[in-house]
């Protein structure tokens, strides 16, 4: 569905790239989770995925079309929703009656069962809202354009508890197999339950890329007691209860995805993870 | 699906710029009607003063009205539509959130480019002159304050038709000028149809190929376009200048030695030398026309959420020219 091919790219003013040789390639139907340091890129390959900003070379390829020609086909399937953005001061009704016709699977009546999960009125104006509420009501027209590709950077920044988990109904509820969420955060707790997908990056290399299904069969998560030997893990991260460590899962056994703890043993010994997965 | 260019399209895109951005256009318009308004009211007084001195009555005010606020008019229209052609991009790519919507409004990069010079232009032309008809109604309701009846009527058809008063001026010139006149008998030569057209075809050209300048001055710089235009051409016109001071002397033996006997040669008469050089002047002014059209076409559509460069847009100005990126 989306392909990155030998991606290099750099802003200018500082000389140093922010990606060089970077491959990536993205299918349908899953929600994947794009993670990484500050400063690794997240966002910027995330302009870059939607044609907003131009690659020095390589190619970013959407349902075989280069993004960066920006063709109306192309933007019309897909939808970004940024961290930070600036929406025009009228109502939510008003902008959907203006935008919708852009999108041709628009759904009014999706736009308001959204709303209303958040409590939110479309005919409230866009100004009069907090930063927060403005991100939902955002949120909620990007999910009811139905594009094929949904693009999120930071979506629960600026939420607040129950928007967190209403959040994550908003996405189950919209999610369906001709879909494809991207969702860039640095906030894993909020959203791992989510994921089907995780991809680590690190600027110039990927150092994870695997279905979440596929890193539960290969790595089992616990806790174990301080005095238990952890002789084997692939990584050991101190807890409250004593060590949250990562096993390699050689008896199949089940275990619930520990996404910060598989984060930092990713970043932390990259080279024991990446052999595992490209074993 | 049509990627290139859709109607339809054209005019969702031109009608979220108008409605997200209404208060900016209803502001320009209301600064038009402003100015255009205390123009007329200013000339009302002048005028009654101009009549009662030289003694004629009011059947003349209007006319006199309209002739004094033609040149104001041309001039507020002329400086709107150069700062609305220094906005093509300001307006849309002013800041990272902005530049971001625009960016992603599914339409194609030359829907989104002919809105914006839809609005810079078409719009602001008929904005002014709506303005200019509001100022006429406003200031109809202000004359019993004047107590001078003869300001009812509208300025805005004769500057309309003013419009054409310098075209006029040029045909009527060119076949008297060059007349020759022998026993008080108007002879010919005298300029031909086709040489007149040519003269306005040069004005208008030079009109547009200012404005040209301007919008391709708002295509490359996303803040403060208009100042860095005007700097931009006052720098190279001084250059220019420099230069040719520079190499005067040499021109002037050229000129002198190699050009003037080629011309005499060449040109038996004026209208000889005119009838290639009008065409010539023309050419380049269409020629600057369309290469400034273009290349702020190609500058707006390369445009990117995050300025990467100095002046074109892209590190590598190559990539204007290639094909592969358009």
């Amino acid at each position: 569905m989306l392909k990155i091919s030998e991606l290099a790219f750099s802003y200018s003013g500082n000389g140093c790239k922010v990606f060089n040789d970077f491959s990536l390639s993205i299918e349908k139907g899953a929600v994947y989770g794009l993670l990484g340091l500050n400063g690794t890129g997240k966002s910027t390959l995330l302009y870059l995925l939607t044609g907003l900003l131009r690659p020095q070379q390589g190619s970013v390829l959407y349902k075989g079309e280069d993004v960066q020609k920006r063709l109306p086909s192309t933007l019309s399937d897909m939808f970004i929703v940024p961290e930070e953005f600036e929406l025009p001061k009228m109502s939510i009704k008003r902008y959907a009656a203006l935008h919708s016709g852009f999108y041709p699977r628009f759904s009014y009546e999706q736009l308001q069962k959204n709303l209303a999960m958040f409590g939110l009125d479309d005919t409230v104006v866009f100004n009069n809202l907090s930063m927060g509420q403005q991100k939902k009501a955002y949120m909620c027209f990007a999910l009811a354009t139905n594009t094929s590709l949904l693009v999120m950077d930071e979506p629960t920044n600026g939420l607040d508890i129950p928007s967190k988990s209403e959040f994550r109904r908003l996405i189950a509820s919209n999610m369906s197999d001709d879909k494809t969420i991207i969702i860039s955060t640095h906030q894993v707790r909020d959203i791992d339950s989510l994921l089907d997908h995780i991809v680590i990056i690190d600027g110039s290399q990927v150092l994870l890329n695997a279905s979440s299904d596929e890193i539960c069969r290969r790595l089992l998560f616990t806790e174990q007691p301080i005095s238990e030997p952890t002789d084997g893990a692939l990584f050991v991260q101190p807890s409250v209860a004593g060590n949250s460590v990562i096993l390699p899962n050689e008896f199949d056994e089940e275990s619930r995805l520990n996404l910060e703890l598989l984060f930092n043993g990713v970043l932390a010994e990259r080279d024991k993870f990446i052999a595992l997965f490209n074993a | 699906m049509n990627n290139r260019f859709g109607f339809s399209r054209f005019a969702a895109v031109l009608k979220c710029d108008l409605v997200e951005h209404r208060w900016r256009y209803i502001c320009v318009f209301f600064i038009m009607f402003v100015a255009l308004l205390g123009c007329q009211l200013m000339h009302i007084n002048e005028i009654i003063e101009w009549s009662s001195l030289r003694g004629t009555d009011s059947s003349l005010f209007m006319h006199r009205l309209a002739e004094n606020c033609t040149a104001f008019f041309y001039v507020v229209l002329m400086f709107a539509l150069i700062c609305a052609a220094a906005d093509m991009s300001s307006v849309s790519f002013k800041t990272k959130g902005r530049a971001l919507n625009y960016l992603v409004m599914p339409a194609s990069k030359l829907e989104k480019f002919l809105s914006r010079a839809f609005i810079n232009i078409v719009l602001v032309i008929v904005m002014a002159y709506v303005a200019l008809f509001l100022a006429d109604l406003v200031r109809m309701l202000c004359v019993p304050f004047f107590e001078a009846d003869g300001f009812y009527g509208f300025t805005v058809h004769q500057i309309f038709v003013n419009l054409f008063d310098p075209f006029k001026a040029v045909f009527e010139n060119g076949s008297t000028t060059n007349a020759v006149i022998v026993n008080d008998e108007v002879l010919t030569p005298v300029w031909s149809f086709g040489m007149c057209f040519m003269a306005v075809v040069c004005i208008v050209l030079s009109g547009l190929w200012s404005h040209s300048v301007f919008l391709l001055g708002g295509c490359i710089w996303r803040k403060g376009a208009l100042l860095k235009t005007i700097a931009s051409a006052m720098i190279i016109s001084l250059l220019v200048l420099w230069l040719l001071v520079n190499i005067a002397p040499s021109i002037d033996v050229w000129a002198e030695n190699r050009l003037a006997p080629w011309l005499e040669q060449r040109f038996e008469t004026e209208e000889d030398l005119l009838r290639v050089g009008f065409p010539i002047v023309a050419f380049l002014n269409l020629a600057f026309v369309v290469f400034n059209w273009w290349l702020a076409y190609r500058l707006f559509s390369r445009k990117q959420m995050i300025p990467r460069t100095h002046l074109f847009g892209s590190k590598h100005p190559h990539h204007l020219f290639n094909k592969a990126h358009s």
